[in-house]
C-alpha cells in the first residue's frame, strides 16, 4: 500500500513538475531576455517608488505582477532569472504566497458560496501589508 | 553570432536550473503528501486539531478542509473543501472564515519550499503566513459576531450577491 503511494506520488510530482516547467520556462526566458534590453530597466524605473515600500528594486514588479496575476509559477520563473539577494527572495516569497494566481484560485472559494470580492482584497491588501512588515522588521 | 549563442546558452541553463529547483521540491513533497492520505494522516490530524478549529470560531466539521487547504493548497484540497460545503457540512459562517484562513495560509509547505532554491528563508515565510491567517480569522469572526448581533448575519454585504446558500 505504501509503495503504490510512494509509485503515485512519483508519478504526480514528475507529471506537475513538466505541468509547472510550461508556466516556470517561458517567464524565466522572457524575463532574461528583456533584461538585455533597455525594457526591463524602463519598466524598473517606473515601479521603484512603489516597490520602495516593499524594499524590493524596481524590476522585481514583473514577477510580482506575473506571479499575482497569471499564476505563482510564471512569477518563480520571472524571479528566478533576476538575481536577488535572500532578503528580498523572502519578501517575494510573502507577497507571493499570500497574493498567487488569483483568478484560479478565486474561483474555488466562490464554488463554497462566498463571493470573490472578500478574497481577492484580502489577499492583495494582507500580502502587500505583510511584505512592507517584513522589510520594515528586517532591516536591510 | 557567439554573443547570441551564449545569451541562448545561458538562458536554457538557467530556465532547466529553475525547473530542477521546483522538481526536487515537489516531487518528494507529492510522495509525501500520497503516502499521508494512504495513512489516513489528514482525517486523523483534522480529529486532532478540531479544538484548534472551533478555537479560531469555526465549528469541527471545519477541520478537515482547514487542514486540506493549508497543507494541500486551494487548487489541489479543492475537491475535499467543496464536498464538505456541499455535503452541507459547512454553514455560511464555516465558509466565510474558512476563506479568511487560507487567504493567507493555502499549500504552505509547497509555495514555500519552492522558494528556497530562489534564496528565500522558509521559516520567516511560513511563520508569517500562518500568524497572518490566525490574525485575519479572528478579525473575521469579530465581524461576523458583530452583524449577527445586528441582525444581518444571513445578508453580509461583504459576502455579495453569492450569499444565498
Amino acid at each position: 500500500m505504501i509503495a503504490a503511494a510512494v509509485f503515485r506520488g512519483l508519478r504526480k510530482g514528475l507529471h506537475t513538475t513538466l505541468t509547472l516547467a510550461k508556466a516556470v520556462v517561458p517567464a524565466y526566458v522572457a524575463v532574461s531576455l528583456l533584461a538585455r534590453t533597455p525594457v526591463l530597466d524602463w519598466l524598473g524605473g517606473l515601479a521603484t517608488p512603489w516597490l520602495s515600500v516593499l524594499g524590493l528594486p524596481g524590476e522585481a514588479a514583473l514577477p510580482l505582477l506575473l506571479g499575482m496575476f497569471v499564476s505563482l509559477y510564471s512569477g518563480i520563473g520571472a524571479l528566478a532569472s533576476l538575481e536577488l539577494g535572500a532578503r528580498e527572495a523572502t519578501i517575494v516569497a510573502v507577497v507571493l504566497g499570500v497574493a498567487h494566481s488569483l483568478v484560479i484560485e478565486t474561483a474555488v472559494t466562490r464554488q463554497i458560496g462566498v463571493a470573490s470580492r472578500f478574497p481577492l482584497t484580502l489577499r492583495i491588501g494582507l500580502g502587500l501589508a505583510m511584505g512592507a512588515l517584513l522589510h520594515r522588521v528586517w532591516g536591510g | 553570432m557567439s554573443a547570441v549563442m551564449n545569451v541562448l546558452g545561458e538562458t536554457s541553463l538557467g530556465a532547466a536550473q529553475a525547473v530542477l529547483g521546483i522538481g526536487a521540491v515537489v516531487v518528494p513533497l507529492m510522495i509525501a503528501v500520497e503516502v499521508l492520505k494512504a495513512l489516513n494522516v489528514f482525517q486523523r490530524l483534522s480529529d486532532w486539531l478540531a479544538p484548534a478549529a472551533r478555537g479560531l470560531g469555526l465549528s469541527a466539521n471545519a477541520a478537515f478542509p482547514l487542514v486540506a487547504g493549508a497543507v494541500l493548497g486551494l487548487s489541489y484540497g479543492s475537491g475535499l473543501i467543496i464536498d464538505s460545503a456541499q455535503e452541507g457540512r459547512l454553514d455560511r459562517r464555516d465558509a466565510y472564515l474558512l476563506t479568511a484562513f487560507l487567504a493567507p495560509c493555502h499549500a504552505v509547505f509547497e509555495d514555500t519550499l519552492i522558494f528556497v532554491p530562489l534564496g528565500a528563508n522558509p521559516w520567516v515565510v511560513l511563520s508569517m503566513r500562518f500568524a497572518a491567517a490566525v490574525a485575519v480569522t479572528l478579525v473575521a469572526g469579530r465581524l461576523w459576531a458583530m452583524r449577527e448581533r445586528a441582525g444581518r448575519g444571513l445578508r453580509d454585504p461583504a459576502l455579495g450577491k453569492e450569499d444565498r446558500v
